[in-house]
């Protein structure tokens, strides 16, 4: 089985690599045929990494992502599920221009942390503990919520890029094949709006589990890191969707908030993790 | 066998030289039938506004070919050679195939990369098909020109991005809303190039237009003219939020618009875009309106810096085109050669055969005690020997018609073998 994933961690790698070189070909010489291209190497790149995640998941039988490897790809897999429907729905691959880079660095941010640490693709399944229906569903909402809420915020750097080339009046064959600003802005709006109900619901299906299990938990597990983080976020989408709702977040405004929002919050996220207070105090020490 | 291009267009012609030259559309089935008639092979007839050209793939050198074409236009046109024999270009075989390619991919148009001619080169062809004019070279060279053309249309930049100020401002808007059917547009004053804005908005669809002028009857005149709404001159600013599109061409001479009021309309518009043609000079609107978000305003200067850009980006896209059309052209040579080879490999296969029954004849006749499969096994043996002998031949011919003159080469093999004219 480690060897299976580790093929298929390489394979799905080289697939999101093909998809960014095709990007690059694209912006190089503004061929279709290289968009489509990123678009057919990104869907087998997530294919192959969803085959990954089933694999584990029928192995351990509970949520098949674990240490920072399987949940940075876990992010990169539902974001690549949610970009595509954005990108097909309007025929507009020019957008995959915004999409594909950054998800291959985080990519490649996986396979960086795997050659350092020596930390193979999925290879312990989470605590005992943690194990359940009830927190499965509790964790893939919350991926699924931060997909939503990542590629909004790679559609606020197109909309952005959209806008200033209108506003300087400037024109390149990008900008041409990206689609109106207003329905940039409306794909803004229901992905965060998506992405915020769903987030809320994780909150208070978290709530449940931890109401349930307080015996896991640390005693001030409600001012624990790892809460507070969800709450900023919940406050800061819920700022953003009801901003835009009443017509005080809009166009460039909603774009630049959500992409220097979310951003911050990532970047406060790995901060957090790099200095281990990711979860403090929010398990009990033994677990 | 020669493929041929024969032709005059804008660049090396005046327009009424080209008008008198020029095939209607119900003159062209009996001009296709003439030029069939006296070329002897296939034609087609492209004829727009800005070209007059005849493709023909015709027995014979191409010099003649191109002559017989001369004297073509000249009789059915009623015009003398004297006069358009100078502006003439002739192309040749691989040229006329590169330029067929070049015309199809609007390379050779006059404004670069427009999407007309693609259109034009087909129907020229589906009407030379309709009279029979065609064969299978110059129809093998007309659906090739198509492949080229798609092909350079989607993998390249060739066609983005409009040239025209009109134009321009449709594209715009277009990069700014979803649908213009569901939005408003807004015309301030009576200019001219106000008005062909607004008709190439219209024509796009845009479902509502409210007219603004200092004169009520002018606005109302306007109005039914284009099927709007006038709006007194006194309520602009109020009425400002109401469009999404503004176009501003009036003769004022300080601005008549600036930040507070487009502040205002935004605020009204819940910061929904706007976008705001201003085409007066001196201008209509304050420039540091440009400066509010969601407001994107563009003057005469900056649409047509993006019809400018659009337009550079388009010729900087040539090379990439042509390597596209050089490789069409290759692919259609190879072709076109193999088709030129066909005749005479069926002649030395043919005069093989012919040495090859008359040799085993004699040889038949003299071993008369053969029995009937022994007869069969040297029939059978002599017809392995002259495919063998033919085989390698065969094959370096194909190859040698793409590398070298394939008349010379075809002529050469001729000469070696003895054959008479190809079959």
């Amino acid at each position: 089985m480690t060897a299976f994933l580790t093929l298929d961690f390489y394979a799905a790698f080289a697939c999101y690599l093909i998809a960014f070189a095709a990007v690059l070909r694209y912006l190089a010489k503004a061929e279709s045929s290289a968009l489509a291209l990123a678009q057919w190497a990104s869907v087998a790149g997530a294919v192959l990494l969803g085959i990954a995640f089933l694999a584990r998941w029928i192995d351990w039988e509970q949520f098949p992502a674990s240490g920072s490897i399987g949940l940075v790809l876990m992010l990169v897999m539902l974001t690549t599920a949610v970009a595509l429907p954005v990108v097909l729905t309007g025929s507009v691959r020019a957008l995959l221009c915004f999409y594909v880079p950054p998800l291959t660095l985080l990519y490649a941010l996986a396979v960086a942390i795997s050659l350092t640490r020596s930390e193979a693709f999925l290879a312990d399944p989470p605590p005992e503990e943690l194990n359940g229906t009830f927190l499965t569903i509790h964790v893939g909402l919350a991926f699924f919520s931060y997909a939503l809420f990542l590629v909004a915020s790679l559609t606020s750097v197109a909309y952005l890029f959209q806008a200033r080339h209108l506003k300087r009046r400037h024109v390149t064959p990008l900008f041409h094949r990206l689609p109106p600003l207003e329905r940039l802005d409306r794909t803004l709006l229901r992905l965060i709006a998506v992405g915020y109900g769903l987030f809320g619901i994780t909150l208070v299906l978290g709530l449940i589990w931890a109401i349930r299990n307080e015996e896991l938990l640390d005693e001030r597990w409600f001012v624990s890191t790892k809460i507070l983080r969800a709450a900023a976020m919940v406050v800061f989408y819920a700022i953003a969707f009801h901003g835009r709702q009443i017509g005080w977040l809009r166009g460039q405004k909603l774009a630049y908030v959500i992409f220097i929002g979310f951003t911050g919050l990532m970047l406060i996220y790995l901060a957090l993790g790099i200095a281990n207070y990711s979860n403090l105090n929010f398990l009990r020490a033994s677990l | 066998m020669s493929f041929t291009a024969t032709g005059l267009n804008h660049r090396t012609s005046p327009i009424e030289l080209r008008e008198k030259l020029h095939f209607d559309a119900e003159a062209l089935p009996s001009a296709l039938q003439h030029f069939k008639k006296r070329i002897g092979g296939g034609v087609v007839v492209l004829s727009t506004c800005n070209r007059v050209e005849v493709y023909a793939n015709a027995p014979g050198l191409a010099d003649e070919v191109h002559a017989c074409v001369r004297e073509c236009m000249a009789e059915r046109q009623g015009v003398s050679p004297d006069q358009f024999n100078e502006m003439l270009y002739e192309y040749a075989d691989r040229d006329a195939v590169v330029h067929l390619f070049r015309v199809a991919s609007s390379l050779d148009s006059l404004v670069v990369g427009e999407g007309q001619i693609l259109g034009q080169v087909h129907d020229a062809f589906l009407a030379a098909q309709a009279e029979q004019a065609t064969d299978k070279i110059v129809s093998g060279a007309f659906q090739r020109a198509f492949a080229v053309a798609k092909d350079v249309r989607t993998n390249t930049a060739i066609s983005e991005g409009k040239v025209s100020i009109g134009s321009v401002a449709v594209d715009l808007a277009v990069s700014i809303f979803m649908d213009l059917k569901a939005k408003t547009v807004m015309i301030i004053g009576s200019g001219e190039m106000g008005e062909q804005t607004l008709k190439s908005l219209t024509s796009h669809g845009v479902g509502h237009v409210l007219l603004v002028n200092r004169s009520p009857e002018k606005a109302r005149a306007l109005a039914e003219q284009h099927g709007g709404e006038a709006i007194p001159y006194e309520q602009l600013a109020s009425e400002l939020h109401r469009a999404d599109i503004v176009i501003s061409s009036t003769a004022a001479d300080e601005p008549i618009l600036g930040y507070p009021e487009f502040q205002a309309a935004l605020r009204e518009r819940s910061q929904a875009p706007m976008f705001v043609i201003d085409i007066a000079v001196p201008r209509d609107i304050d420039a540091r309106v440009n400066e509010l978000d969601n407001i994107f305003l563009y003057d005469i200067d900056g649409l047509r810096q993006v019809a400018e850009e659009n337009m550079e980006a388009r010729r900087n896209e040539i090379d990439r085109c042509m390597k596209i059309v050089d490789r069409g052209a290759d692919q259609f040579m190879r072709w076109f050669h193999g088709l030129l080879a066909e005749p005479t490999i069926v002649s030395m296969a043919e005069e093989l055969n012919t040495i090859r029954e008359q040799e085993l004849g004699k040889t038949l006749k003299v071993l008369t005690d053969l029995d009937p499969k022994a007869r069969e096994e040297i029939e059978y043996l002599s017809k392995r020997i002259v495919n063998r002998i033919l085989q390698r031949p065969m094959a370096q011919l194909k190859r040698e018609v793409n590398e070298d003159d394939p008349h010379n080469v075809l002529h050469l093999v001729k000469r070696l073998f003895g054959l008479q004219e190809s079959k």
